[in-house]
């Protein structure tokens, strides 16, 4: 599925934030934001602050390894499944979308200095600040978080300058040495019967997040041992998950108290038509006597 | 003169509410509907509103001869034992007749401070009002809860004729029609529910809960 | 125009003398080590031989195998030109380019289908996702001392306080992470068990290999650079004034040395270690960095 792949590249650079797309000028945004705003804070805030844009870098990574994991084993190597051989690509209509989609990504991060203007009339608006005197970039193609400190950014050069780059790159590529390419196999240290099973599956790309993180995530692993003998296992089943943490110890024991408490209310409702009826007629013969009082 | 009457309606009312039986529960609506018909009269005369007359009459034809009979159809065509179901017991049932009747007079006192007709009549409708709710409450039979029904609009539109010219007209004929209508669909539906189940005993209908 | 001519002036100058650097690094390990080593020119040596031999391509490889070695060498020469050029952006664009070049080159490891790749891009990203906090802190401790994530707010003439000193050996220890040097990852080996970014660039030959060592070469130095600029600032090279430039040129190569001394002396000294302790290396380099960011808080 080419195309679908190359949209679904767009979209996983743009969401790590990657150059020139326009998650990449959304996070230097936000990161500006939080050093700017340390100006204004007392000590202690400064170093929350700090901490805060640390975390936001941190998930920008963590961000990064899901969508190189992501795009990775779903569109690259070997097709791991029969389903994954079997893949036809999308229809027109969804090919569309995403390429409109995709095509946006580019356009804001490149156009970004000329609609940060009206994003932040947006933000203005909403936050009840002036912003009518505030300019946030500098001419067409460059950003200025805030004017007079020497901070800068412009996509469009930077595009233009990692292009350019690469064009030349490309030039000593062709031009200097041997252009001669031999399509081998993968070097598959002396096993000659290297195929899909053998390359990386998701799992094992989470391997080591998930030990870095197992006093969060908690995995557990769930082994089946099927024997002909004592000596001989036939098969082995081996499962591993992680700790639901946030439905386990939030939304599990909410939904059961709004569920206990739905229950007990259930008492008012036992079918009986004149109770029904008692109901209005006493409301009603409340709101009357209460009328007055009102 | 017509406090008399008005307090007549009252004891009709009354005898709705210590009636054991379906035909004297009709019978007892009828007399009540009657008496209505006479105090919308005298409301006619005295306001001076053609209208008052015109609807004086709509109540006698539709509620004195027509929809009793209608009610009579139905019991008969599903051979209703006469027994009408009571929660409560018709002694007890007066007492709380008399305690809403009670309940309305503070509360018409409440509306109105001089001690005239207005009194009176507020008392007498209001308390007709409840009454109808309590039938509609403490009767197990589904052909009582359309009387009760039927008690209520009574109660409503009697406040509207003796304390003001009644009602705007196009509004009391519409609301009439609406009775009408009703009281045919909900015949209809004690019919089919006989058919169903064999009875029109509605503490037996319970399926509506939780 | 002409500051377009001195950007690429010394982005030129920048791209030449990055391999040396890590020449000079092999040649000292090796030298601690009580051995003769190679000569300090031997990654031009390597570069050159690369450039002809014939190159080997996988069959389970698509447009993204070829089309990586461009992106990530134009991504390090980028991050270097943004040193220079502060126009276009500040430190954390630099921070965000090299994020760019890792990003493909871990998604070509998958690319080949081979377990080597797999496990290199995934290890890569492990490390890259706890170094950037880190990282990250001290730009903002930077930030608070000198007023902006402009790398020419620190690129002249400042004073050396606690802050960027600690700031500097928290900067040092995210450069230890990013450049695969001992004890997070062993350039030297073909291990399973050691490699990172080897393990990435394992199906690489030729003209491809030869962009990728580069870029990596090019990397290196930009972390040096900076590292240099806070620890030991001079001001910047004034065209004009040839003795100034002359004496600035010669500092430079200095500094340099120093780093280069220092990351030798770390690496031989030390064992390479396992790859979950790394998540507290990086941990401590985030403490350090609070630490620096307390230092300018407080203003020392």
């Amino acid at each position: 599925m080419p195309q679908t792949a190359a949209y679904f590249l767009l979209g996983a650079m743009a969401i790590s934030a990657l150059p020139p797309l326009n998650g990449f000028v959304s996070e230097w945004l936000t990161l500006q934001a939080f050093f700017l705003g340390a100006f204004n804070t007392a000590g202690g805030d400064k170093l929350f602050l700090g901490i805060c844009a640390s975390l936001l870098a941190l998930t920008s990574g963590l961000a990064a390894a899901c969508f190189v994991k992501a795009f990775g084993l779903t569109f690259l190597a070997r097709p791991r499944s029969h389903y994954a051989e079997n893949a036809k690509e999308a229809s027109l209509s969804m090919k569309a979308g995403m390429l409109f989609l995709a095509i946006l990504t580019i356009v804001f991060g490149l156009a970004a200095s000329a609609i940060i203007g009206s994003l932040a009339k947006v933000a203005g608006a909403v936050t009840g600040i002036d912003i009518s005197a505030m300019k946030f970039s500098l001419n067409n193609i460059t950003i200025n978080p805030q004017a007079g400190n020497g901070t800068y950014l412009s996509v469009p050069l930077l595009a233009l300058a990692l292009i350019l780059i690469g064009l030349i790159a490309f030039a000593v590529y062709k031009l200097f040495g041997t252009n001669k390419t031999r399509i081998y196999k993968t070097w598959d240290c002396g096993y000659y019967k290297l195929d899909a099973r053998n390359e990386y599956t998701a799992t094992a790309f989470s391997k080591p997040f998930r030990i870095a993180f197992s006093f969060f995530l908690r995995p557990y692993r769930k082994t089946q041992k099927t024997r002909d003998s004592f000596y001989h296992v036939k098969s082995f089943a081996y499962e591993t998950h992680t700790t639901p943490v946030f439905i386990k110890h939030i939304y599990d024991p909410m939904l059961n108290i709004i569920f206990k408490l739905a229950k007990s209310m259930k008492r008012i409702q036992p079918g009986s038509i004149h109770l029904y009826l008692s109901y209005i007629f006493l409301t009603l013969l409340l709101l009357i006597v209460l009328m007055g009082r009102f | 003169m017509p406090e008399i009457i008005l307090f007549v309606t009252l004891v009709s009312t009354y005898l709705m509410v210590i009636a054991k039986r379906m035909s004297s529960l009709i019978l007892a609506f009828r007399c009540q509907s009657f008496f209505l018909f006479l105090i919308t009269l005298i409301a006619g005369f005295t306001e001076k509103h053609v209208d008052l007359y015109f609807v004086a009459f709509l109540i006698l034809a539709l509620k004195v001869f027509i929809i009793p009979h209608f009610l009579y159809l139905t019991a008969k065509r599903i051979n209703l034992d006469e027994n009408l179901g009571l929660f409560v017991n018709s002694q007890l049932s007066l007492i709380t007749a008399l305690v809403l009747t009670f309940f309305s007079w503070i509360f018409s006192r409440r509306i109105v401070l001089s001690q005239d007709y207005a009194l009176v009549a507020i008392t007498v409708s209001f308390s007709i009002v409840f009454i109808g709710a309590f039938l509609m409450i403490s009767r197990v039979k589904a052909l009582s809860q359309v009387i009760g029904l039927l008690v209520m609009e009574n109660g409503i539109f009697l406040l509207a004729s003796s304390i003001s010219g009644g009602m705007p007209f196009f509004v009391e004929i519409a609301v009439f029609f609406d009775v009408f209508v009703s009281v045919i669909v909900m015949g209809l539906f004690v019919y089919r529910i006989n058919k169903l189940f064999t009875h029109i005993d509605v503490s037996k209908l319970s399926q509506l809960k939780g | 125009m002409e500051k377009m001519f001195l950007i690429t002036f010394r982005l030129i100058l920048f791209i030449g003398i990055a391999p040396l650097l890590s020449g000079l690094i092999t040649r000292m390990k090796n030298n601690m080590r009580m051995r003769r080593g190679q000569s300090i020119f031997q990654p031009y040596y390597n570069l050159i031989k690369l450039f002809s031999k014939k190159e080997v391509i996988s069959q389970t490889a698509s447009w993204i195998f070829r089309v990586t070695p461009f992106v990530v060498i134009s991504s390090s020469i980028a991050a270097a030109m943004l040193i220079f050029a502060n126009h276009i952006g500040d430190f954390l664009a630099v921070i965000f380019i090299l994020a760019l070049g890792r990003f493909f080159l871990a998604l070509s490891a998958l690319d080949t289908g081979s377990s080597f790749g797999g496990m290199g891009s995934s290890r890569e990203m492990f490390i890259s996702s706890l170094a950037e906090p880190a990282l990250l802190l001290v730009v903002f401790s930077l930030f608070l001392q000198f007023g902006s994530t402009s790398i020419s707010a620190f690129g002249g003439m400042h004073a050396v306080t606690v802050s960027s000193v600690v700031a500097v050996i928290a900067l040092f220890l995210v450069t230890i992470a990013e450049t695969s040097r001992v004890p997070v990852d062993n350039q030297e080996t073909h291990l399973e068990l050691t490699m990172v970014h080897e393990a990435m660039v394992l199906e690489y030959s030729g003209k491809s290999l030869a962009m990728i060592e580069l870029a990596s070469y090019i990397k290196q130095m930009v972390f040096f650079l900076i590292i240099a600029q806070i620890a030991f600032p001079a001001a910047g090279p004034n065209f004009i004034n040839l003795m100034q430039t002359f004496l600035w040129f010669i500092w430079y190569l200095a500094r340099m040395v120093i780093i280069a001394v220092v990351v030798a002396l770390v690496e031989v000294s030390v064992a390479k270690m396992r790859l979950f302790r790394v998540a507290d290396f990086l941990a401590f380099a985030f403490v350090l960095g609070i630490v620096a960011t307390v230092c300018a808080i407080l203003g020392v």
